[in-house]
């Protein structure tokens, strides 16, 4: 009952900060309004009995990627200024149905139940399990690419930097 | 969904609820007694600090964006290293110093990150 009422009221709380995030004409309002639905959709994993997605929902969207967003943002010139193209509906409702096609099919072909007929868990065991066996590749992979952006960031805001002096 | 969360939900809503209130309160009492005439030098800054001139929506400097690339690298990283830190003890007593040397590569190249930004001067603010 309580999971019912706190579902409801997350996805209340997911609709309407994306809806914001759509129809705002200031853009970083906008960008703050996505942070919101990302703490909306890491309380639906939380209610949903993922505690540890709910967690890294967090730390890496409404942490990282808003930050990068609002970062991006502010480092544009003239942001504040500049006019939003209105004809993009196509296009909009388009990446819409698109999206909405891609999650149908993933929920249709994803695995619900075990052979056993409970649901099929997955735990932060089973990840760490991964990672160090047969993921060991792409796991130290992750942190080269990590240093990758890294040295592309440092070497972009350098290039900046010199062509401003 | 465990019943420890509903407390958070509880705290969440006693949190928003304490602020909404007392905010609300605050601003109806203050309604009621105040005189409104707002004049340009009410709004400048009290007593000390400099007068404001130009626009808040300026672009910021791109060092910024440095730091914020550093936050997200040791973000992502601890994304990482949270499954591996949970499960340790298992892990470890199962496929032995394997684990311990695969972090210890994974946090090497991660050094080596923070290693060729501190050297390339990014951590300092000239």
């Amino acid at each position: 009952m309580s999971e019912a009422i706190a579902f409801y009221v997350l996805s209340g709380l997911v609709l309407a900060s994306a809806w914001s995030v759509v129809r705002n004409e200031n853009l970083f309002h906008a960008g703050l309004s996505l942070i919101l639905c990302f703490v909306g959709v890491a309380g639906i994993y939380v209610n949903l009995d993922a505690p540890f997605l709910g967690a890294m929902q967090v730390l890496i969207y409404a942490g990282a990627i808003a930050v990068l967003l609002l970062f991006g943002f502010m480092l544009t010139h003239d942001l504040m200024n500049a006019k939003q193209e209105r004809n993009q509906h196509a296009a909009g409702i388009f990446a819409a149905v698109l999206m909405a096609l891609v999650l149908i099919g993933t929920i249709a072909g994803a695995q619900w139940y075990g052979s056993s007929g409970q649901p099929v868990k997955f735990g932060v065991e089973s990840l760490a399990r991964r990672y160090m066996q047969q993921d060991l590749v792409s796991f130290e992979v992750v942190a080269l690419l990590l240093l990758a952006s890294l040295m592309g960031a440092v070497v972009i805001a350098r290039k900046e930097e010199g062509s401003r002096d | 969904m465990d019943g420890n969360y509903g407390y958070i939900a509880l705290f969440l809503l006693g949190g928003a609820g304490f602020v909404g209130f007392n905010f609300s309160l605050a601003s109806f009492v203050t309604r009621l007694v105040q005189s409104h005439r707002p004049s340009r030098t009410k709004g400048l800054a009290y007593e000390c600090g400099e007068p404001p001139s130009g626009e808040a929506w300026v672009q910021y400097n791109v060092r910024y964006y440095l730091y914020a690339m550093l936050f997200v690298i040791f973000d992502v990283e601890a994304a990482y290293m949270i499954p591996w830190a949970a499960e340790f003890r298992k892990l470890l007593a199962e496929l032995g110093t394997l684990v311990v040397v695969e972090m210890a590569g994974f946090l090497a190249i991660l050094l080596l990150a923070l290693c060729y930004a501190w050297r390339k001067g990014a951590l300092e603010w000239t």
